[in-house]
């Protein structure tokens, strides 16, 4: 045995007790009310949680223009307590699904420094496109995603036919999919009458996408997934009327769940009247407080199973260069070390959610929907050492001081949670402490992903 | 050193299957592993088979005392250890039935002496002890009984009026225990049972036609109501109908504190068995159609039943194989059978490894208090375990069974999966066809349930 983690309360999403944890190697290969270390390294973990890595399912760490990269993305990452991403490795328009895949691969496997699996986004269907997503489930690329907007994905978007035709595909396959959803139409609509009425600031940004953007294409979605049975995440839910139509779809048998972002949870519209509310346009954009609400209603009730960070975070300079049209603001906010933290503070701590809820949607139900589990997601013996050592007793400002990104603010400055993860263990190696990332750059490795695990659909099933 | 290892194992746990070793110490379960196994003063070989968390079944009536030509404590909970059952709940119409804690006490202590497998004492809640159930809620009783229409035997007498049970929901909501509830209505069943007979029905179908669903579905409907003006905790007792399944889940939408078991005979005989069966299969209330029964499938796949329960209840052949159904005694054994059933149904696809434990151990434990010292293999739980052997097929014989009646519907049926071994606290209590030691199984006391625990699963 290499690691003992000794006195702590281990939270899984199916309970809680005290014991002992034993590492050896990369895995767990003990759990026991007591554990003598015999000369193993030993974290004492009294008086704390200690609870799965997080698996941060929605990322961008290295989008182009923006801050971060698949470095110092997933320093902030570990610091954070996530310790799996999986990334959006994206189609641009010429390239093929294996060319994308090799591209993101080839950047991340030099950089990143927690494990990593990756998500397809496809913005072009063609003949070749059926054999490619085979071959890519194949080799552990076993989710799909697509745009249904055009107008902040660098015209990456879909129609519904191209939707149709990959649920086709990826239902035949046993894959999963993804749909941005928002009525892509309906939103430029608006948005040309306030650019035409002068109405230029960010504020404009969420008022051109109202909820009802969201509910539609929700819907409109989970049909095609009905016609062609298949499996359906929504990611970045942002809205009271988009669960409305989740739960609507569930309730039929659809096979459909959702995510929701922290930035959501923690956050209110109010944002956008605030003199930086450019660092605060992302698309979907953050809703109103009663959204909010629903929000960790839905996370406790378990229609949205996951949580997940949408990291994507800009410069001031770079948000700077929509100052005088909301259109022209990067989307995107950081998020991925906030997940936790915020989880515990916003939801634990104010009895939104328990802790077993919490670890449910950070760690097991990604990992299920993901197909890591039970290798991630969940401490049993037999599983990745993938640790989390969380002081509910240790008050931390997310301040820009505090988080790892690379830029010069933080969204959520002003917000002091009561407790944070004090040590962040992946596959057996503590890679951070107090805040502070220790060990090595491209240390993580390449996960290839099972299909969904069909007991996700289960925590959705309406009756 | 610990004092029991039990290696080369498949210790199914909430978390997945472990295999490895799993260790010991003072009756519960110190340590899991897959490295090399530790040291100990004992050592099982599982050989590779699968290790289950002990069932935990919430109704039985072994009879004892009154009634022990039927079944006592000492046979009711032999067949109980081999049939993988380590935990048992008790019903209180014995006799005399359970309505003080002076009876309680005794009833606890006869138990005590004879058990093969640790247990909870049922109290009764009838129209006469109103005053008493604090008492007996605090003396440790795991839930009190309430029936909606007479018994075989009474006492305990059923609860006829509404403002009495309404009374009685209300003090025993006060304690936190959980109404469970014989759901069937009185009137109903008196009407439907004369329609029958001045029919002059002997059919096998007679006893379903006397019992309509009807009977079952008012019964759980007026249980609700109380449940949810009183904020009781409302547990519906072998559930029989899909329409009272519908009841049981729009409650729990309602966020009312509700929760349900059915039995094995529920999900694997229906209406049509009648012909072949007669009597043997007679309970209150019936085994209904197919339909029902694909219906009570769903409900203990979607979580509005949230526990299998046997309703083992024993008679002797002279009562129960009468010429004339409609006098026959109603019940019949299930604590050995319904393991191996439902592995059977688990081998066929029909539910997970991790569904039937749910049912059979997490949730009776969660539900009355006991969890997570039972119901669950995990470090500090009790050592209350199954090893089963999940591909051996063979055939159930009454001949076979502990109980002293131990008439079944269920003879003959061929199974697939068996009890290897039980160990009640880390000690072998059954192991290859036989009854190991003196009988040592001790009373549970349930702690507090939380009411986020009886959250719709929905």
């Amino acid at each position: 045995m290499n690691l003992v983690i000794k006195n702590g309360t281990v939270v899984n999403a199916s309970g809680t007790y005290r014991a002992d944890i034993g590492i050896t190697g990369e895995r767990i290969t003990q759990v026991a009310a007591d554990i003598s270390p015999d000369g193993a390294q030993v974290l004492d973990a009294q008086g704390k949680f200690v609870l799965p890595g997080a698996i941060d399912a929605h990322t961008h760490m290295e989008w182009p223009r923006s801050a971060d990269d698949f470095e110092s993305g997933t320093i902030a990452a570990a610091c954070g307590g996530v310790t799996t991403i999986i990334d959006f490795a994206v189609q641009y328009k010429g390239k093929t699904l294996r060319e994308t895949m090799e591209d993101w691969r080839s950047r991340a496997d030099a950089k990143v420094c927690i494990d990593y699996g990756l998500h397809l986004v496809v913005s072009d269907f063609n003949e070749d496109t059926p054999r490619e997503m085979q071959e890519l489930v194949g080799e552990g690329v076993t989710s799909f995603k697509m745009w249904m907007t055009s107008s902040h994905s660098g015209g990456l978007g879909v129609d519904d036919g191209t939707i149709y035709q990959v649920m086709e595909v990826a239902s035949q396959l046993g894959a999963l999919v993804g749909l941005h959803c928002e009525n892509d139409p309906m939103m430029r609509v608006l948005i040309n009458s306030f650019l035409r009425a002068g109405k230029t600031s960010p504020e404009y940004h969420r008022l051109s996408r109202p909820p009802f953007v969201e509910a539609e294409a929700i819907r409109r979605v989970a049909t095609i997934a009905e016609a062609t049975d298949c499996a359906l995440y929504i990611p970045h839910m942002s809205s009271a009327a988009g669960r409305v139509a989740l739960r609507e779809a569930q309730r039929r048998g659809v096979r459909v769940v959702a995510e929701t972002c922290p930035q959501f949870l923690a956050l209110t519209d109010k944002v956008y009247r605030r003199p930086d509310a450019a660092r605060f346009v992302m698309s979907p954009p953050i809703k109103t407080a009663a959204d909010q609400a629903e929000l960790w209603r839905g996370l406790a009730e378990g229609d949205i199973v996951s949580v997940g960070s949408d990291h994507c975070p800009y410069s001031d300079e770079r948000k700077a260069e929509g100052r005088d049209d909301f259109t022209k603001i990067p989307n995107g906010v950081p998020g991925t070390e906030a997940i936790v933290p915020l989880l515990y503070g916003k939801g634990v701590a104010c009895g939104r959610l328990t802790l077993e809820q919490m670890v449910a949607v950070t760690a097991e139900n990604p990992a299920r929907l993901f197909g890591l589990y039970p290798r991630k997601g969940v401490i049993v013996v037999g599983s990745d050492a993938d640790l989390v050592i969380f002081d509910p007793a240790c008050p931390m400002r997310l301040d820009a001081k505090s988080l790892h990104s690379q830029i010069s603010y933080s969204i959520y400055d002003d917000i002091t949670v009561p407790g944070r993860p004090v040590a962040t263990i992946a596959r057996g190696e503590l890679i951070a402490r107090e805040g502070e990332f220790s060990s090595k750059k491209a240390r993580g490795k390449f996960l290839a992903r099972a299909l969904p695990d069909p007991a996700i659909w289960e925590h959705a099933r309406h009756v | 050193m610990f004092d029991l290892v039990i290696r080369d194992g498949r210790f199914v746990t909430p978390q997945g299957i472990i295999d490895g070793w799993l260790a010991v110490n003072d009756g519960r379960i110190a340590a899991l592993g897959e490295d090399s196994s530790p040291a100990a003063h004992e050592t099982l070989d599982a050989q590779g088979n699968l290790i289950l968390p002990g069932g935990i079944d919430p109704h039985v009536h072994f009879r004892d005392p009154g009634f022990t030509a039927k079944e006592d404590f000492g046979t009711g909970s032999a067949a109980a250890a081999a049939g993988g059952v380590t935990t048992v709940f008790d019903m209180p119409n014995t006799h005399p039935a359970v309505l003080s804690t002076e009876l309680f006490q005794a009833k606890q202590e006869n138990c005590e002496s004879k058990s093969f497998v640790d247990f909870g004492l049922y109290a009764a809640a009838d129209p006469t002890n109103l005053f008493e159930l604090h008492a007996l809620a605090e003396q440790g009783a795991i839930a009190f009984k309430v029936f909606l229409s007479d018994p075989a035997h009474p006492p305990p007498q059923a609860i006829l009026d509404n403002a009495v049970l309404w009374q009685t929901f209300k003090e025993i909501g006060d304690t936190g225990r959980p109404v469970c509830v014989h759901a069937e209505d009185q009137a109903l069943i008196q009407f439907f049972t004369e329609r029958v007979r001045a029919a002059g029905r002997r059919d096998p179908l007679a006893h379903l036609d006397a019992r309509p669903t009807l009977c079952e579905t008012t019964a759980i409907a007026r249980a609700i109501l109380m449940a949810a003006d009183t904020g009781a905790h409302l547990h519906v007792c072998h559930l029989s109908s899909g329409e009272g399944a519908n009841l049981i889940r729009s409650a729990k939408l309602r966020g009312i504190r509700v929760t349900a078991e059915t039995g094995p005979q529920n999900l694997l005989l229906n209406s049509t068995d009648y012909v072949r069966l007669g009597a043997r299969m007679k309970m209150k209330p019936p085994i209904r159609t197919a339909q029902d029964s694909a219906q009570l499938w769903q409900a203990i796949l979607d979580g509005t039943v949230d526990m299998l329960a046997t309703d083992h209840a024993p008679h002797t052949a002279e009562e129960k194989l009468k010429d004339d159904w409609m006098a026959a005694a109603s019940g019949f054994v299930g604590v050995e059978t319904t393991l191996p059933l439902m592995l059977t149904q688990v081998n066929a696809k029909r539910l997970t490894l991790a569904q039937l434990n749910r049912l059979r151990s997490e949730m009776p434990a969660r539900v009355f208090g006991l969890y997570p010292r039972k119901g669950v293999i995990q470090v500090g739980a009790d050592a209350d375990l199954v090893l089963v052997d999940l591909v051996r097929e063979w055939d159930i014989q009454e001949a076979d069974l502990h109980s002293r009646s131990p008439i079944t519907p269920f003879g003959g049926w061929r199974v697939k999966g068996s009890v290897l071994a039980t160990l009640v606290r880390g000690r072998v209590v059954y192991r290859e066809g036989q009854i190991v030691g003196a009988p040592q199984g001790k009373p549970v006391r349930p702690n507090e349930v939380k009411h986020e625990t009886l959250r719709a699963v929905a």
